[in-house]
């Protein structure tokens, strides 16, 4: 019953950030805004779902792989927000040398 | 020569135990299977590994230190979301977005990857370069640039970096 409410309030935590991450991504103004938005509610988003599936399997194997795939999740993400980043700056600078 | 089999032995536990978890059960067959698996990865991906040249991770008191720093970055990420979750769903959309320079830069590359990492996951700032002199880092509001300067962060991976 109590495991129910957890799992539940974890699923509906996790689909409000993936909502707010997809909002941002239509609202902000330019690339390096939307980053902001989709990297950190997308990080919390996946790994609260994946939370949910820890804790609804208990203390077992399937657990400790939905952690190692947080672990994961959360050092590309950034990895990955980093790198879009930096090819926009990047692009912008080569363009402006072109003027 | 020593330092290299120090290096080797700490990535073959760390592999070995994936892969248990990975295979669910523990038997010989399984061990042994998984032995040469992560011998012939580790063989094959040698340029890969860190050396302890390249992080300080060997020492098992810097771990210590890790897993205080992995707690405090879940707190940091939970207000992070926070408050752009506040900044998305407000009507205004109250932004004011800068580029900051940080002319902060660590010795080892393990320690720029985890200080640009985490700077991208805690509130409203986003790693864009990093060169010689520092991080160039872009900022969704002005306040967040300003907390950047002296942040729990640097602290910890300064703690990280030294011997």
């Amino acid at each position: 019953m109590i495991v129910n409410a957890i799992i539940l309030i974890l699923l509906l935590s996790s689909a409000f950030f993936f909502a707010v991450g997809t909002l941002g991504l239509l609202r902000m103004p330019d690339t390096y805004t939307r980053m902001h938005a989709s990297t950190k509610c997308d990080t919390l988003g996946a790994g609260l779902a994946l939370l949910a599936i820890a804790v609804y399997s208990g203390f077992s194997v399937i657990s400790i792989k939905s952690i190692i795939v947080i672990a994961f999740i959360w050092i590309t993400n950034p990895t990955a927000a980093h790198i879009i980043a930096k090819a926009k700056y990047h692009s912008e600078k080569k363009e402006e040398a072109r003027q | 020569m020593k330092n290299q089999f120090k290096t080797y032995s700490y990535y073959f536990i760390l592999l070995f135990l994936f892969w248990i978890i990975l295979s669910q059960r523990f038997t010989l067959e399984i061990a042994l299977i998984g032995a040469g698996a992560v011998g012939l990865i580790m063989l094959y991906s040698k340029k890969l590994l860190f050396t302890p040249e390249e992080t300080t991770l060997y020492n098992p008191g810097k771990i210590l230190i890790f897993v205080k720093f992995i707690f405090i970055m879940l707190i940091e990420i939970l207000k992070s979301n926070w408050q752009v979750a506040k900044i998305v769903l407000s009507p205004s959309l109250p932004i004011s977005p800068t580029f900051v320079k940080i002319h902060k830069t660590f010795e080892k590359d393990f320690d720029k990857v985890i200080f640009g990492n985490s700077v991208t996951l805690t509130p409203g700032t986003l790693t864009v370069d990093i060169d010689e002199e520092g991080f160039l880092v872009h900022a969704l509001t002005t306040e967040a640039a300003e907390g950047l300067e002296d942040s729990i962060i640097e602290e910890f991976v300064r703690k990280l970096e030294a011997e």
